[in-house]
């Protein structure tokens, strides 16, 4: 199960990733946070880095996953960035302004001047409503068209009638409803990115030797799960950091495979799988650089089965799990205990918002007598998709409940496709697991998809209208910082009712050869910032 | 002679048909009971209804019978043999044709094989004349049990500690020393290097070829011993012919005539061993392929690679048959 959809980030991002990292305790980075804003090595030389083999790179509407978009980010520049931080726009990609009317509904999007694909056409508002266009038709089934689906008209034909070509550089989208996170939304590059015509006449040539808009271009085509090399486009016009030379990403069978590739010194940069983590944590110590991801682990409830309907004994549920304990001894040490639905290191995101994530099995069991009901006897079964690595986290949990709260457990583990059509369907009887990775810096891609009433992925069934009036109140305010305010609002009544419980956040391991340095971890590309490593000369 | 061939070759038409049929079927009630591979692809975040249907109208899974559990598709299963019949084996949930992802990557895997097929006849053979000729001597003992060592261990953990103390341990070792010769260290490689195509092969192809190689050995082994006790080789000594002549021409002849037949049915188990290995060694070959189909539930990569795969060692198995029909005239006038 891979479906993280990732966000370019700014070196602020990684920044911010330090100084989190340094209470998740893995980190050795210097802590120079506003240096980390500029690559200190030294510019050119060439590196090996590991990755899966991506879905596709073009049309890059396609790429949904962490994989296409590290390759994509480095061959296209992003429209717009947001910084971590303040969660603010930040217009270091092609565009030079975007803004929105009065009421979040119709957003200006001027391009800047002068910026060309690698093949020389130029980047203008025709080359986005073509990439734009042909994503939103549901005939060409691409897989980000779903990002679109604000806009007006979209889904329903060639064109969209709510995107508007001005002039060159400059143009209009029209929305179905106010959004003050369209912005933000845009930074996630691949569903957004123009397309050169050359590209558009020949999806499939171009899938395999993309032609982008950033600073480093395809060096040869794509060999499939063999290897993908990028190099410095030397006419680049950007703003967007390129410090090796020359990038080959190579794919391996296994994260095993991989490791030994590395331990042989042919590989320079590697993201360490569960598999081998603990080998090379062992061999390695320190020297392995680990941050948070933006991932969240939740177990959700069917809120229309006994005795899931009943909030206390969803705050009693969630307060009998210790997290800490299941974090340090089932997982390694490789996540963060979940203390908010929004993950750090979003923008918005707490580290105090869940009252009932702490552990305390005194209250969960007072909370539990308070709703009048006895768990003697009663068993909870309790769902997760198999082969995934989830096996001993669920089996922990629910024997945590059962030892603080009384409930039997069972365990039921699903394939990927039918746990799918299970979820669809909202046929769990139990707790059940899941994961969500963001599309887009905000807490509002947390909140409406998760809680909000028929979100992308919210299998509970959960519907309240305060949550969802919070939610648009936040779409339709002025500054990201009011927005984000409402969004917290929202997400207290949801952690508060807990129709699911949030477990933790991701990790992520990498180890890095003696080779290069400057390795940093870009959490809303769920990627490293390859773009910024320096070769040692 | 030719009758023979004529008989075999009919019998092959019903043995393909029905393999692939039984193919067919797995497939098809695989989809039935886990789920849509197409959902699967989004994970939990659903993407609109539109999107799903129009994937599935191009990866031919949109038939209503995929709705029912049990159902055989019987029309999907005919519309597939036409399209083999065309050489379009489908395409991965990438729009890569499987034919073409088969081409790039068969030679790999045919130079792995062959590598391991060497391996396993000549040492396997040279290991059983020895056993053979000196029964229940120290030899003899010393090459049963490291065979029953080697058919003992699975696949992925021999290839595991191959790949881990030969390849890596040592390899790494003679690849830094600098007495050794570069050949030397790329043949204890940790994975597949394309400016090496046939050297940074042997060691996944000794792994691979292994598990035969015992049965190869204890073969050859048997048949010696029985055919050294038979009349015609005590004929031979008596006569005076070279104890050379005896063994090398006339007894090992008959006796290989098991190990034959033992390594036509081999070169398909071969591909099926390739799975673990080549995933085990990063080897870029057919068993990689449905390694990495099988973990991204790319079902179309997973029965083409497979058809393709089920056609090769029906045909290998039809060759060896004929082979042996060569080899033993006996059969032939059945």
């Amino acid at each position: 199960m891979k479906v993280s959809m990732p966000m370019r980030a700014t070196a602020v991002a990684a920044a911010l990733v330090l100084g989190l990292a340094a209470c998740g305790g893995g980190s050795d980075e210097p802590e120079d946070t506003p240096g980390a804003a500029e690559p200190t090595g030294e510019p050119g030389g060439e590196y090996i880095a590991e990755i899966t083999e991506p879905s596709f790179l073009a049309p890059t509407t396609n790429c949904y996953e962490s994989e296409c978009s590290a390759i994509l980010d480095m061959i296209n520049d992003p429209v717009v960035s947001t910084d971590f931080e303040s969660g603010e726009l930040v217009y270091d990609g092609l565009a030079e302004s975007i803004e929105a009317n009065e009421d979040n509904t119709v957003w200006t999007v001027t391009l800047k001047e002068g910026r060309t694909f690698h093949n020389g056409e130029p980047v203008d508002s025709e080359a986005f409503a073509r990439a734009w266009n042909y994503s939103q038709n549901p005939k060409n089934a691409q897989a980000t068209a779903g990002f679109l689906a604000r806009i007006q008209g979209a889904g329903e034909g060639k064109e969209m009638s709510g995107l508007n070509v001005v002039d060159e550089r400059t143009f209009e989208v029209t929305l179905n409803g106010p959004f003050s996170q369209f912005g933000q939304m845009m930074s996630y590059s691949p569903a957004f990115a123009p397309v050169a015509q050359e590209c558009f006449d020949d999806f499939k040539a171009c899938n395999e030797e993309p032609i982008g808009t950033g600073p480093y271009t395809m060096d040869g085509a794509w060999q499939h799960d063999q290897q993908i090399a990028v190099a410095k486009w030397a006419d680049y016009a950007g703003d967007q950091p390129a410090t090796a030379d020359k990038v080959t990403f190579q794919m391996f069978t296994t994260p095993t495979a991989a490791f030994r590739d590395f331990q042989n010194g042919g590989l320079d940069v590697i993201q360490l799988a569960p598999e081998v983590y603990l080998e090379a944590k062992g061999q390695l110590g320190d020297e392995i650089l680990e941050e948070p991801t933006a991932t969240l682990t939740y177990l959700g409830f069917p809120l229309g089965t006994e005795p899931f309907d009943e909030k206390l004994v969803r705050q009693a549920i969630s307060l009998s799990i210790d997290r800490q304990l299941i974090v340090d001894q089932v997982l390694n040490g490789q996540a963060y205990p979940s203390t908010d639905i929004v993950t750090p290191p979003i923008p918005g995101s707490r580290d105090d918002a869940c009252d009932y994530c702490t552990y305390d099995p005194e209250r969960a069991k007072e909370l539990l007598d308070e709703a009048g009901f006895n768990a003697e006897g009663q068993t909870l079964q309790f769902y997760f998709n198999a082969d995934a690595g989830h096996d001993q986290w669920v089996e922990a949990a629910a024997r945590q409940v059962q030892e603080n709260l009384g409930f039997d457990y069972k365990l039921q583990s699903t394939e990927w496709a039918q746990y799918l059509e299970l979820l669809d369907a909202q046929k769990f009887t139990g707790p059940f697991r899941l994961g969500w990775s963001l599309d887009y810096p905000s807490p509002e891609n947390y909140l409406r998809p998760i809680v909000g009433t028929n979100g992308d992925s919210n299998y509970t069934g959960y519907s309240n209208q305060e949550v969802d009036d919070f939610i648009e109140q936040g779409d339709q305010a002025g500054s990201t910082e009011e927005a984000f305010e409402f969004y917290q609002q929202a997400g207290d009544i949801a952690l508060e009712e807990l129709p699911i419980i949030p477990m933790w956040s991701g990790g992520a391991a990498i180890a890095f050869s003696d080779e290069v340095g400057d390795v940093y971890f870009d959490v809303g590309e769920g990627e490293i910032a390859f773009k910024e490593i320096s070769v040692t000369q | 002679m030719g009758r023979y061939v004529a008989r075999r070759l009919i019998q092959f038409i019903p043995v393909i048909l029905g393999t692939l049929f039984l193919l067919h079927l797995l497939s098809v009630i695989t989809i039935q009971i886990v789920g849509d591979p197409v959902r699967a692809l989004f994970g939990e975040n659903a993407p609109p209804q539109a999107v799903i249907d129009q994937l599935q109208a191009q990866y031919g899974l949109d038939d209503p019978c995929l709705e029912t559990t049990g159902n055989p598709c019987i029309g999907m299963f005919v519309d597939r043999l036409g399209q083999y019949a065309q050489g379009d084996f489908g395409t991965n949930f990438r729009g890569r044709p499987v034919s073409d992802l088969f081409g790039e990557r068969i030679g790999v895997t045919i130079r792995m094989t062959t590598i391991a097929i060497i391996f396993e006849i000549v040492v396997g053979i040279m290991l059983g004349v020895f056993a053979g000729l000196r029964k229940d001597k120290f030899v003899d003992n010393f090459v049963r049990v490291t065979t029953s060592i080697l058919i003992a261990f699975p696949v992925f953990v021999f290839g595991s500690l191959a790949l881990l103390f030969v390849g890596l341990k040592f390899g790494l070792y003679l690849r830094q020393s600098d007495w050794a010769p570069d050949w030397l260290g790329q043949m204890f490689q940790v994975g597949y290097q394309a400016d090496y195509p046939w050297l940074s092969l042997v060691l996944p192809g000794v792994v691979l070829g292994a598990f035969s190689l015992a049965a190869v050995a204890r073969l050859t082994r048997t048949s010696l011993v029985e055919n050294l006790r038979s009349d015609y080789v005590r004929t031979a000594r008596a006569k005076g012919m070279t104890t050379s002549r005896t063994i090398g021409i006339h007894t090992l002849r008959n006796s290989l005539i098991p190990v034959v037949t033992y390594i036509g049915i081999d070169i398909g188990f071969l591909l099926g061993g390739s799975l673990v290995t080549e995933g085990i060694f990063n080897v870029p070959g057919i068993g990689q392929l449905v390694f990495l189909a099988i973990q991204a539930n790319d079902t179309p990569v997973i029965v083409g690679v497979i058809t393709i795969i089920t056609i090769v060692f029906l045909v290998s198995n039809l060759l060896v048959d004929i082979l042996y029909a060569a080899l033993d005239p006996r059969i032939r006038y059945e």
